[in-house]
């Protein structure tokens, strides 16, 4: 299992000089499309590669999604952190665990662009490593994912689930928190990916009514709207300079 | 292309529907090409094995690229997963070329009906294109037996799932 690649079959181990630097290389082959992959044979620890899970380790992960998760991390900042990690990882659990709360977020409100595709990403290097480690077919894998996942229609799980959305959507965790597009808009967006590409176009109108101030504390996002007439003019010829000079002293503070 | 290939007898309302809805979904060409026995391999009492439909159907007549979808009506038995029994309404190879959807269980009007069989058609020919389980509950992609799928009433698919299959596509052709 190749982090971030999927399940490779090692073809062989071949002594090549490259920049004049001789070394022996793994060859693999990528299961799903035959793509060749080459990695130094002194680096295969630091890559991360290994062995396919087992059965019983697949089984362990399986009843993990079907468990009770935690309440998402809120902090998109902390959460891309995490997830990158755990994907750079390229365990099976780090794996596992990404797609559960990126599916958990998805219930609660639409995933950004970059976190849907990581979601994808997650999905599909578990399907086939839990295709492969069973013996199953690609589609019966990924059923098997779901049912742990999204519980049928009418089961005791569904209704469970569904009632512990309800309840974490209703109790005030400060779901503008959850892309922080709004601050990075007024911070100088380091990421402007991160605004709701798939966001309803009812939800984007309600965004533009002006709010009661938020609970957590996101200074920087109203700092803009407190400007004179003259300073906001000086702004609105210098959208991006003056939005970023406004955000370097802002985040040295908070870090 | 996709080949739509019925293995029992279907409406002709219930086959337009499906191809119109291939043709939206993935912006391919969408035939039905007539009717094929059923393999009698596939039968299983009342219920038909779904890889075996797949495998065993008759041999269609395909260029490169192109893809089948078999539809039947009768249900399928439900597939041995590693936690219990996989509720089948169909069945894909991934990345592949051959997909069957079942009509069974489908109730309503002939539209109604025709509508729901055609966003299982877009699902199980979305897998063709290594599309996965989607999140939208508007997209063909949701798991079909979740909550979320009875939500979602077009058979349509997302922003994402859409620009990932016209990804594949051109790989594919590529």
């Amino acid at each position: 299992m190749y982090p971030n690649q999927g399940v490779c079959r090692i073809s062989g181990i071949e002594l090549k000089e490259i920049g004049g630097v001789k070394g022996e290389f793994l060859t693999m082959k990528r299961e799903e499309d035959g793509a060749t992959v080459m990695i130094p044979r002194a680096k295969v620890a630091q890559i991360g590669l290994r062995h396919v899970a087992a059965r019983s380790e697949v089984e362990e992960i399986l009843a993990f999604l079907e468990a009770d998760g935690e309440d998402p991390e809120l902090d998109w900042k902390v959460r891309h952190r995490t997830h990158a990690d755990k994907m750079v990882g390229g365990s099976l659990q780090g794996t596992a665990e990404v797609l559960k709360g990126l599916h958990t977020l998805a219930l609660m409100r639409p995933l950004p662009q970059r976190e849907r595709e990581l979601y994808d990403s997650a999905r599909h290097l578990l399907v086939h490593e839990v295709a492969v480690a069973l013996g199953l077919s690609a589609c019966s894998a990924e059923d098997s994912i779901d049912l742990a996942l999204s519980p049928p229609a009418g089961s005791a799980r569904a209704e469970a689930q569904a009632k512990r959305i309800a309840a974490s959507m209703g109790d005030g965790l400060g779901l503008d928190e959850l892309d922080g597009a709004g601050e990075e808009a007024a911070e100088g967006a380091e990421e402007p990916a991160e605004a709701e590409a798939e966001a309803p176009p009812a939800r984007k109108a309600k965004k533009a009514e002006p709010r009661p101030p938020p609970k957590t504390a996101a200074k920087t996002r109203t700092a803009p709207k407190r400007e004179k007439p003259e300073k906001a003019k000086a702004a609105k010829s210098k959208p991006v300079k003056a939005a970023k000079a406004k955000a370097k002293p802002a985040k040295k503070g908070r870090r | 292309m996709i080949h739509v290939v019925t293995l029992e007898p279907f409406e002709a309302e219930e086959i337009q529907a499906v191809c119109r809805a291939l043709f939206a979904a993935f912006g391919v060409g969408s035939e039905h090409v007539g009717e094929l026995e059923l393999p009698d391999d596939a039968r299983d009492g009342s219920k038909l094995d779904a890889a075996k439909v797949l495998s065993e159907a008759g041999p269609v007549k395909t260029f490169a690229d192109d893809k089948i979808l078999f539809l039947v009506q009768s249900p399928f038995a439900d597939r041995p997963g590693p936690r219990g029994l996989l509720p089948t309404q169909g069945y894909a190879k991934y990345g592949a070329d051959r997909a069957v959807a079942s009509a069974a269980g489908l109730a309503g009007d002939p539209e109604a009906r025709g509508r729901a069989l055609a966003k299982l058609a877009v699902h199980q020919v979305g897998h063709l294109w290594d599309l996965h389980h989607c999140l939208d509950y508007r997209c063909s992609m949701t798991p079909p037996w979740g909550v979320a799928y009875a939500r979602g009433q077009l058979p349509e698919l997302c922003a994402f799932c859409r620009e990932k299959s016209e990804r594949r596509m051109k790989t594919t052709a590529a």
